[in-house]
């Protein structure tokens, strides 16, 4: 099994090289630093005055070498995690990406945190409540969850909860629309950060609740009706055990796996939520740097999502094998 | 494709029954019909706006911009005093016209490359394979976002000249965005077409019909894809509901389609500013019409998988 | 969404010695426009002290080490330069107009001294009391370290200025002497405008870009910086040995940086911000005129900014005059401008290609004559051997009279403008559509190459001038013996026009550069070169806790008398 990952991983990097490639061309092709130097003036500028501002700052970000010698450069340093400057800001792309990714991680954990909990919860009370009432309602809601637009959703909740409930209680707002905190405050054991927290992680996971429990409801039911649980039902061992020991368990496993590809997926979510919450992680630096044409932010930026989804599927693989040893990998 | 028409049509007992027992679970699926009758109502109401409309879309007046619902404007106006309803009628065509290029150019594309890599095998399907593995190694909307802000000189990335008009297809502003979602939505089709070829392969009606001396184009085209068309179904009605909303994303972050033409992702973005005022009304309407689509796309795909393949039946 | 307002350092820079040529010029009536009685102003002893405020900021600054090339935001002056650096010259308003005035730090106006006109001279008496922060007064050293850093330095944004000063004495440690090699008609921006005066005790000898660029704690002004971390918000705390009069009355003052125009909004009706200075788009405006509970705002019109129809003179159609011109009259101005900006008090539209802070040197009422007249239109064009084709097109020689808008991408305003536009002009039998560009690509290539036709965007006023000869001139038109950077992107040939222009350049003496602008405009309006729009206004929002004199300085920005500011309990 070691060999297989072993040469899954070797297999993966050509395809991260060639793709790190096309996205550096691309992003070389398509933004040119000096553009915005260019740019509409009034007064009376010295042309020539511009034209020494440009080649200066060409040879800043380098992009007055030959691409492939730029893409060299670039891809030598970021496999030691060196993605050079930024050129907005002259920080090092690390240390933006850096401290936005500290505000992702926290988004994409608690977003599979309670998506993991909440569609397990789902799915599992919906197969042994088949047919009832509250399954047809929760499988109604999860067919709107996967349907509905995540930015559609987002904004929908900022306004109910924001405006719309609390003028209707009369009260003052209980969540909050801007960032993680409120301005000079910090941690993650405050009542102001969950504030904070519940909207862009509604926003992140209404989508992959809907799927997942969907998923999860599925594959608990093909457990219930297969041999073993019958078996076990019929050798008298209490319903509860075999569903929580025996059908849950196994029930999991592709779950897990379905969990681990759609985490990759999340990376491109928080563009939207980011955006929409002003929440200063990684989607929203990309965004940002994106319209500012700050090429070495956007690069480094899809050269890590592309690593982490390769990580994730990889870790799909690992997750199917080992909780379900039917499976060999080859 | 001439090995097509040369072929006799072969019209044997079995797929026949076996179209007419599809049609039938399809027909008596529930959810499905009222997912069909749903998406062909939006459908008909968009695509027939020039008949029941009352305003000229094009037409604006700008001093009548956001006013509220009345008489005149059930939906109200928008920036620049249109009609609102008459707006949501356009915009809809939009949205579904690239929904259906979309899916229509990227399960084509998929099915192809996946057939292809499913049937040849060796290093095309390493090639074809590493590719696919490519183009999912970034999520397509970070891809589409640095294409998107360069949209409008997208045009210069299709190499030939389509000229006004292709088949029924008018060439508009929006062509490079469907090329462009198109080229990101074609993978999940190529894998699952590949691995299907992959167990089709095997079987004796391909076998017989190899010894039988018949080309490779053939046998894919006669006997492998006919019986792809089930999940190549299946995946076309998701990836019209995933191209109308990765469209709309698009759209909401800025770098979709462009005024004077609108889709029901740009309207939200244009309302996105109404929350917490008394216009936020007009975030509703867009909005609503993308879920009832997205929603009655997912219905009649899960009705074909269901009529398809009776044992993946969920319910 | 796009953020529009990326402005420039030159731009701050350049905005600090106009309205020093307007000040010098003495009150123009062309002052900010006000919100409709929303502004009051409350005397400075009712200001309560202490509290925290949270300023919703639209960028922010890209670096702190304002001399070098990175410190591009205005933001970043607007929120940490001017409330740290000190300047010797302050903005303020004086009755009407915005005045430049020696500030506390200088014990008298400083005066430039001529006596020998090849090496003007001006001398600085700096305020004994003026000390940084670590009680270290400052001192000639200052000035002299700040030339030579700007004059002498790598990587630096705009040496404008600096480098026309031969040297700084200092005879003693409050007096600097600076002689100039020759007249520099700007020499007020200087040790001030985007920079300001930096400490040499701290700096001399150090890398600007590591000890200033993440933030730095000294300061000379009424405020420090606290923290700034990064990409999410900066917080000022006042300078606990501040040397003058307005000490700052509020315990904290953060800036929060928002996503984009519509995330600012929500933010401040949601109440997790207090003030904001959005860009003037769509909803902003929306909101504005349908009201925002609990909120003052004050608007002004009187910007470096000017928003209008850019023509390519030598495209087609518009390389007849009576097109451009029966372009002009198909179009209602008035009803877009009041559209978009009524509700912040702009109702007319621009009628000069001048930006309004020139307007003492420009004919405000040039092109005041092109209104919307469907007469007319079919008069001239008809004249002009065009006529309406099947379509109702206008066609001539077979050639219908087709017109692309270009403009920037993510506008919402600009796309409002162009879709309004595109139905005007329709009816008018032009056939009209819109073509959005990214910045990058239109400013960078297509403007210089004169590939448009129309262009919709703002000339942003960057430097000290009244001349518009880069624009107009005839020898500006992109070419080779310019290197293809001329600025005349619209084309414009006018043999009569480049001579007022250049008279005009010729010219210090400012009742003839007055005289010869308001020619050179109605020569520009006769000819129809352009179509212009509006000021783009600027707008200040703030919730009504906040109290104190709140109003939106043209040079210093929206926060400029910060340290004045309190919060109502």
């Amino acid at each position: 099994m070691l060999a297989f990952f072993i040469r899954r991983t070797l297999y993966s990097i050509p395809v991260l090289l060639v793709g790190s490639f096309l996205v550096f061309a691309m992003v070389s092709a398509t933004f040119d630093p000096t553009d915005d130097l260019r740019g509409p003036r009034g007064g009376n500028v010295d042309a020539a005055e511009i034209e020494r501002v440009i080649q200066a700052e060409r040879e800043r970000t380098g992009t007055d070498r030959p691409l492939v010698e730029q893409y060299a450069s670039w891809i030598g340093g970021a496999v030691r995690l060196d993605f050079g400057d930024s050129w907005e800001t002259r920080d090092t792309v690390g240390s933006r990406l850096w401290r936005a990714f500290g505000n992702t991680l926290q988004l994409i954990g608690w977003g599979i945190l309670i998506s993991a909990v909440l569609s397990v919860a789902i799915g599992v009370y919906s197969a042994v409540r088949q047919y009832t009432i509250s399954d047809y309602l929760l499988t109604g809601l999860s067919y709107i969850g996967i349907a509905m637009p995540p930015f559609w959703f987002a904004l929908l909740a900022s306004q109910f909860m924001i405006f719309t409930l609390p003028n209707l209680l009369g009260t003052d707002k209980f969540l909050f629309i801007s960032g993680l905190h409120s301005p000079g405050k910090s941690g993650i054991f405050n009542l102001d950060y969950l504030q904070h927290l519940v909207l862009p992680v509604a926003t992140l996971t209404v989508q992959i609740i809907a799927s997942w429990s969907r998923f999860q409801r599925a594959s608990m039911l093909e457990v219930l009706s297969s041999d073993y649980v019958r078996t076990a039902r019929a050798k008298g061992v209490p319903r509860r055990q075999v569903l929580y020991r025996h059908a849950l368990r196994n029930a999991l496993i592709p779950l897990v796996t379905v969990m681990a590809i759609d985490i990759g997926l999340l990376f491109g979510g928080l563009i939207i939520t980011e955006q929409i919450f002003s929440i200063p992680g990684m989607g929203r630096l990309f965004i940002g740097s994106l319209l500012d044409g700050d090429n070495p932010v956007v690069a480094a930026y899809v050269l890590l999502t592309a690593v982490f989804i390769v990580i994730f599927n990889l870790i799909a693989d690992f997750m199917y094998s080992v909780l379900d040893p039917r499976i060999r990998l080859s | 494709m001439t090995a097509v028409i040369e072929d006799p049509i072969v019209t044997s007992a079995k797929p026949r029954s076996q179209w007419l027992l599809f049609r039938r679970r399809f027909v008596r699926h529930i959810a499905a019909m009222i997912g069909l009758g749903t998406l062909t109502l939006l459908v008909v109401v968009c695509f027939a706006a020039d008949l029941w409309v009352f305003y000229d879309p094009k037409l604006t007046s700008i001093l009548e911009a956001g006013e509220g619902p009345s008489m005149a404007h059930w939906f109200g106006t928008d920036d620049n005093g249109r009609d609102y309803l008459t707006r949501i009628a356009y915009a809809g065509q939009l949205s579904l016209r690239i929904g259906f290029a979309v899916a229509f150019i990227s399960t084509f594309v998929g099915a192809s490359l996946g057939s292809i890599a499913g049937w040849f095998g060796g290093w095309v399907d390493e090639l074809i394979t590493r590719v696919v593995d490519l183009f999912l190694i970034v999520p397509a909307i970070v891809f589409l976002a640095v294409i998107g802000r360069k949209i409008s000189e997208a045009e210069a990335f299709l190499w030939w000249d389509l000229g006004d008009e292709f088949l029924f297809y008018t060439i508009d502003r929006d062509t490079p965005i469907i090329f462009a979602l198109a080229m990101f939505g074609w993978m999940q089709v190529a894998r699952v077409t590949r691995a299907q070829v992959l167990s089709l392969k095997e079987k004796e009606f391909v076998e017989a019909a190899r010894a039988a001396g018949a080309s490779s184009t053939r046998i894919i085209v006669r006997h492998i894809l006919p019986n792809c068309v089930g999940v190549l179904m299946v995946n076309l009605t998701l990836s019209i509901a995933g191209a109308i909303v990765a469209e709309s994303t698009l759209s909401f972050l800025g770098l979709g389609v462009q005024e004077p033409q609108t889709s029901w992702g740009k309207m939200i973005a244009d309302a996105k500013g109404f929350i917490g005022t008394e216009k936020v009304f007009m975030l509703y309407f867009p909005g609503l019409m993308l879920l009832l689509v997205v929603l009655s796309v997912n219905f009649i795909g899960d009705g074909l998988r269901d009529a398809f393949d009776p044992r993946s039946k969920q319910e | 969404m796009i953020r529009q307002r990326k402005r420039s350092l030159r731009l701050v820079a350049g905005a600090l010695t106009l309205a020093l040529v307007a000040a010098a010029c003495g009150g123009d009536d062309d002052d900010p426009k006000e919100g409709d009685g929303d502004t009051t102003t409350t005397a400075a002893a009712e200001v309560p002290e202490g509290g925290e405020l949270v300023i919703g900021a639209e960028q922010q600054p890209d670096c702190m080490a304002w001399i070098l090339s990175c410190a591009g935001s205005s933001w970043g002056y607007w929120s940490a330069n001017v409330h740290t650096m000190p300047r010797v010259f302050d903005t303020v308003k004086e009755g009407d107009a915005w005045v430049a005035k020696a500030s506390a730090l200088v014990t008298a106006e400083p005066e430039l001294d001529l006596s020998d006109p090849a090496k003007p001279v001006v001398t600085y008496s700096i305020n004994p009391d003026a000390v940084w922060n670590d009680e270290t007064p400052v001192s000639c050293d200052d000035f002299e370290f700040t030339w030579r850093a700007v004059a002498e330095g790598d990587d630096v944004y705009d040496p404008t200025g600096y480098t026309d000063i031969e040297s700084v004495d200092c005879p003693d440690p409050q007096t600097a002497v600076v002689t100039f090699s020759k007249v520099y008609s700007g020499w007020k921006q200087l040790f001030g405008g985007g920079y300001g005066i930096h400490p040499a005790h701290l700096l001399d000898g150090k890398d600007m870009e590591a000890e200033m660029a993440s933030g730095y704690s000294f300061s000379a002004g009424p405020w420090v910086i606290e923290s700034w971390e990064k990409d999410v918000e900066w917080t000022l705390v006042p300078n606990e040995n501040y040397w003058g009069e307005d000490t700052a009355k509020l315990d904290k003052v953060i800036f929060r940086l928002q996503a984009d125009t519509s995330a600012q909004f929500t933010a401040f009706k949601a109440g997790e911000v207090s003030v904001i200075y959005p860009q003037p788009q769509i909803d902003a405006v929306e909101q504005i005129e349908a009201g925002i509970e609990g909120a003052k705002s004050e608007y002004s019109a009187n910007t470096g900014n000017l928003e209008a129809l850019w023509i390519n003179n030598a495209a087609f159609p518009f390389e007849d005059v009576a097109v451009r011109q029966a372009f002009a009259y198909s179009i209602n101005r008035d009803a877009i401008v009041e559209a978009l900006f009524g509700p912040l008090g702009v109702e007319r539209p621009m009628h000069t290609l001048n930006p309004p802070i020139l307007s003492e040197f420009a004919d405000t009422e040039a092109w005041a004559g092109y209104t919307q007249d469907l007469d007319t239109v079919n008069e001239l064009m008809e004249g002009a051997g065009w006529a309406r084709n099947d379509d109702g097109f206008w066609e001539k020689d077979g050639k219908q009279a087709d017109v692309e808008i270009k403009s920037t991408l993510g506008n919402r305003r600009r796309e409002v403008t162009v879709t309004e536009l595109i139905s005007q002009l329709g009816e008018s039998g032009f056939n009209v559509t819109f073509n959005p560009q990214d910045a990058g690509a239109l400013f960078g290539e297509q403007g210089p190459a004169g590939d448009f036709q129309v262009a919709l965007y703002a000339q942003v006023l960057t430097f000290i001038t009244t001349g518009q000869c880069n624009l107009f001139c005839a020898k500006n038109i992109p070419s080779e013996a310019n290197d293809n950077a001329g600025q005349n992107w619209t084309r414009t040939d006018i043999p009569e026009l480049d001579e007022a222009l250049e008279a005009l350049d010729a010219t210090l003496d400012e009742e003839e550069q007055a005289r010869l602008g308001k020619q050179a405009d109605a020569i520009q309006a006769e000819n129809m070169i352009s179509l212009p729009l509006d000021p783009l206004p600027n707008i200040l929002l703030w919730s009504d806790t906040v109290v104190g004199p709140v109003s939106d300085n043209p040079v210093l920005g929206p926060f400029a008398n910060l340290s004045q500011w309190g919060l109502a309990a």
